[in-house]
């Protein structure tokens, strides 16, 4: 088996992986010189100092890095009570409650965003219903997401992204051995200082975790910043300069994104060095503690009440769906379902319902096969260049969507020889057919997505390879079956359901995905469902929001059904997907 | 200090762990409980240490009563099964962590780990990571830096199961020889009767969340209260009294007797009987015998005997242990 997937695989990286990436590298750090005799190539940081010498990408860059920032600290001081509680206490509708935290991930936040503005804009629900009670002045209405969107931008973040860092969170502390606690109460430490040296410093690895992805997820977000037309962010310059391929300031900004990236990774890998291997917990007993009735309802009505608002985009989403006539009124004046009709009329949306289709289910596909294939290699196979195939399929990691696509869209558009080497003509004219993005993305859009989800499945399978004793395997053989027998009625079954879940969520991912379907398609016959509603949104029709935000309901209603299958598959172990 | 457990109760759900126990733990002993998993006695131990609060009944430390205190103001000192050692502190500062808690002076600190740690003879690891450590190692290091709190009342929750069997006998005497030193009130959970044996001042046995027997381990071994501690502790053959057997050996003729292998010896005039079945241990032959009647007695035997041989055995009447039934 392995004679034939190796050489597929060094192809397969080669040239989605290495290849793009090198030409983005060579891109940012190489320049063409004329000379006397022709033309060199020459090292250059030009680029760089162009950028931070220019006073608009350095404001790029500090919003970015405020948005981020101030991000990741806000989904700590939520996502820290909040997995401490689930954690340590017990409370009425607990299961129902951290099942519902999970749903803000299964709208992109770019569409969350409509829904917020139809209620926090200036001429939004909240300042007319403010205005009806006399509180606010509708001549001069308080601007809630403040200075063009971009406290509107971080509302929107946190509000996605707190989700993951809860799961980190609550990961980390759910793996302390509670013995661990019990030991320093026991010795005469009380809560806060139990708090303080035991229980932070143990959990920080797998907090650092949380808060890298956090950090980068924001960073990198273009779909939020469009859609408040917030102009100044590294991601929406990014996007800007993409189809300029020869503007080298589009490769500066994306290689000055992959080196942040980087770093964060690197220093999350050191600090995750210090994870400590918990030793065997000590007879298992509940450790939660039962609150008072009245503790505990508090509880319920607080993590409720901050569940709903951080449910208010999906709710503003879904009432915008439904909505003939909203203007300059609390709610809307007149409903209708007639969007819902529209969405599968309109050429627009009903072709970008069948091209998400067709992208997210080939990738997941494409996927599993992929994934299995190498997971089966590292766990079960020997051969040379091993860890760089582990390095490679965990690679995509540190390769945020908006970098990867950024790479592939000036990577594949372009020829791949120069003019004037042996059939130059044949070789470009076959590799812009099968790849040129401006001509037919779903090649690119379909690999691209399986590569950013290929370290998951890749992980899962490998876990399940790991957790399944190769005597299993060796009783198959002993009993005479051939290879490609045990594994398909040994190995395969055994970890079906890590990867099938692993499917799913490529699914759901390719789905949700913004980066890869702005930059990649560009042709309205080829949007996904993400760049339809943003290019709905874009238009000045007065239905058009409401047919935007009607495909927003039917892709949430997908993505619930898939991510509930997934959960369900994968018992408690959802939290662990989203651990990088 | 003394410890009293007055008529103790504690459920979990609508299951009774712990059904009304009373104990006296005199000042300075070391006192033992022992029990099958699920009897209760881990239970009756994080009570003591406040992890757990009854739902009837007293816990008394001196003369004070103790309900209701949480666990960081009791001033016991818990060595746990898995060691809970924290595994982001240096030895030193695990050990130390305690006398921080307690706010005093560096120096004295310092001079109190290191008297602890030495107690232990891990004063040359002080600055390892538990990583770095075996678990017997691990346990030492719990160890000390239970001790080095001078606790009203030290606790140990099986600390030994995890180990393997030679450094489960090493650490036995660490402990034994710790408290020796220390003469701290002490109770030590446990499922390893050998360890109680040895090591206890006095012992309770326990079953189904009550006390069997509480006494010193040669009390408990030969005088057995009842059936129970009779066959949980060492091995014994149970007899009707009026089985052949018993009637033979002319004992009681009520309830049940009970004699163990060890007193059964040959004897010319013995019980006629057949050996079944036999393993040589070297200091011993135990054997299983079966009398013409057919039935079946277990027996340690000095001289060595094979599957088929003809014996006559019999049991000296002290040695016969009378249970009501």
């Amino acid at each position: 088996m392995k004679k034939i997937l190796l050489p597929a695989l060094v192809i397969f990286f080669t040239v989605f992986l290495i290849y793009p990436v090198g030409n983005l590298l060579g891109g940012a750090f190489f320049v063409e010189e004329v000379t006397a005799d022709g033309t060199k190539t020459v090292f250059t940081l030009e680029y760089f100092k162009l950028i931070f010498s220019n006073p608009f990408y350095r404001e790029c860059f500090t919003n970015s890095l405020i948005i981020a920032a101030a991000t990741t600290v806000a989904c700590i001081l939520i996502s820290m009570p909040l997995a401490y509680a689930f954690l340590r206490y017990r409370f009425p509708g607990k299961t129902f409650l951290s099942m519902a935290m999970l749903l803000p991930l299964i709208l992109p936040p770019f569409v969350g965003a409509i829904g917020l503005k139809q209620f926090f804009a200036r001429f939004g629900s909240i300042n007319l219903f403010l205005a009806e009670l006399g509180l606010v002045d509708m001549q001069n209405p308080p601007d809630w997401f403040g200075n063009g969107g971009f406290f509107g931008i971080i509302l929107l973040e946190v509000l996605h992204l707190y989700p993951i860092m809860y799961l980190s969170v609550q990961a980390a502390l759910a793996n302390l051995d509670p013995s661990l606690r019990d030991a320093a109460q026991n010795l005469g430490a009380k809560g806060g200082h139990i708090f303080r040296t035991v229980t932070l410093p143990l959990a920080l690895p797998g907090i650092f975790a949380g808060s890298t992805i956090v950090f980068v997820s924001a960073f990198t977000d273009l779909g939020v910043p469009l859609m408040f037309d917030f102009q100044t962010t590294i991601p929406t310059q990014i996007f800007n300069l993409v189809t300029q391929a020869d503007n080298p300031m589009g490769y500066a900004l994306v290689v000055i994104t992959l080196v942040l990236v980087s770093i964060l990774f690197l220093l999350g890998k050191k600090i995750g060095e210090g994870q400590y291997a918990m030793m065997g917990r000590s007879a298992s007993y509940d450790d939660s503690v039962k609150l008072s009735p009245m503790a505990a309802w508090g509880l319920v009505l607080a993590v409720s009440g901050f569940i709903l608002f951080s449910l208010l985009p999906h709710l503003g989403v879904i009432i915008q769906s439904f909505s003939a006539r909203w203007f300059f009124s609390v709610l809307p004046t007149e409903y209708s379902t007639a969007y819902y009709a529209e969405v599968f009329s309109l050429d627009l949306t009903s072709l970008s319902i069948r091209n998400s289709l067709i992208y997210a289910t080939s990738s997941a596909i494409f996927d599993l096969f992929l994934g299995f294939g190498i997971a089966y290699l590292l766990a079960r196979e020997s051969f040379k260049g091993r860890n760089l195939l582990d390095v490679l399929a965990m690679l995509p990691l540190a390769l945020p969507g908006l970098v990867l696509a950024f790479a592939y869209y000036v990577a594949f558009s372009k020829a791949l020889v120069p003019e004037g080497w042996v059939f130059a003509d044949v070789i470009n004219a076959g590799w812009l057919w099968l790849f040129d993005p401006t001509d037919n993305p779903t090649i690119l859009l379909v690999i691209a997505y399986a590569i950013h989800r290929l370290p998951y499945i890749v992980r899962a399978a490998y876990a399940g390879f790991q957790q399944t004793s190769v005597s299993l395997e060796e009783a198959s053989a002993n009993l005479g079956a051939p290879p490609l027998k045990t594994l398909f009625k040994i190995s395969l079954p055994l970890i079906s359901a890590n990867l099938i879940a692993g499917t799913i969520l490529t699914f759901s991912f390719a789905m949700l995905d913004v980066s890869n379907g702005m930059i990649l398609a560009q042709e309205a016959g080829d949007f996904p469902v993400t760049k339809a509603i943003y290019v709905l949104m874009g238009r000045i029709t007065p239905t058009a929001p409401s047919i935007a935000c009607a495909l927003g309901v039917l892709s949430m209603i997908l993505l619930g059904i898939s991510l509930f299958i997934a959960s369900k598959l994968l018992g408690q172990k959802m939290g662990q997907l989203f651990k990088a | 200090m003394n410890v009293t457990l007055k008529n103790i109760q504690k459920s979990f759900g609508s299951t009774q762990v712990v059904k009304g126990v009373d104990i006296e733990i005199e000042s300075g002993e070391l006192f033992f409980l022992l029990g099958s998993s699920g009897c209760g006695k881990t239970t009756l131990l994080r009570m003591m240490a406040g992890f757990y609060e009854p739902d009837a009944g007293d816990i008394v430390f001196g003369d004070k009563r103790i309900n209701g205190t949480p666990p960081h103001d009791r001033n016991t000192a818990l060595v746990f099964q898995n060691y809970a050692v924290w595994p982001h502190m240096t030895v030193f500062e695990n050990v130390a962590y305690g006398l921080r808690v307690r706010k005093l002076a560096a120096n004295v600190i310092k001079d109190r780990v290191n008297e602890a740690l030495s107690q232990v003879q891990m004063d040359h690891l002080a600055d390892r990571k538990p990583a770095a450590l075996s678990g017997g190692q691990q346990q030492r290091v719990a160890l000390a830096r239970a001790i080095v709190v001078r606790p009203d009342l030290l606790l140990f929750d099986e600390p030994l199961c995890n180990l393997d069997a030679k450094l489960r006998i090493e650490m036995r005497d660490v402990i034994k020889k710790i408290h020796l030193e220390t003469k701290i009130t002490a109770v030590y959970v446990t499922h390893d009767q050998e360890e109680a044996l040895s090591m206890a001042d006095r012992m309770a046995v326990m079953d189904a969340g009550t006390i069997q027997q509480v006494g010193a381990p040669p009390e408990v071994y030969t005088k057995p209260a009842n059936e129970f501690v009779a066959s949980f502790i060492g091995e014994i053959n149970m007899l009707n009294s009026d089985s052949e057997v018993i009637k033979k050996l002319n004992g009681p003729d009520s309830g049940k007797v009970g004699f163990r292998p060890e007193h059964v010896r040959a004897s010319k005039d013995g019980i006629p009987a057949k050996v079944t079945h036999s393993s040589y241990l070297g200091s011993k032959n135990e054997v299983s015998l079966k009398t013409d009647q057919g039935t079946e007695i277990k027996a340690w035997l000095n001289s060595y005997h094979e599957v088929g041989d003809s014996v006559k055995f019999t049991v000296d009447k002290e040695y016969l242990l009378s249970f009501s039934s």
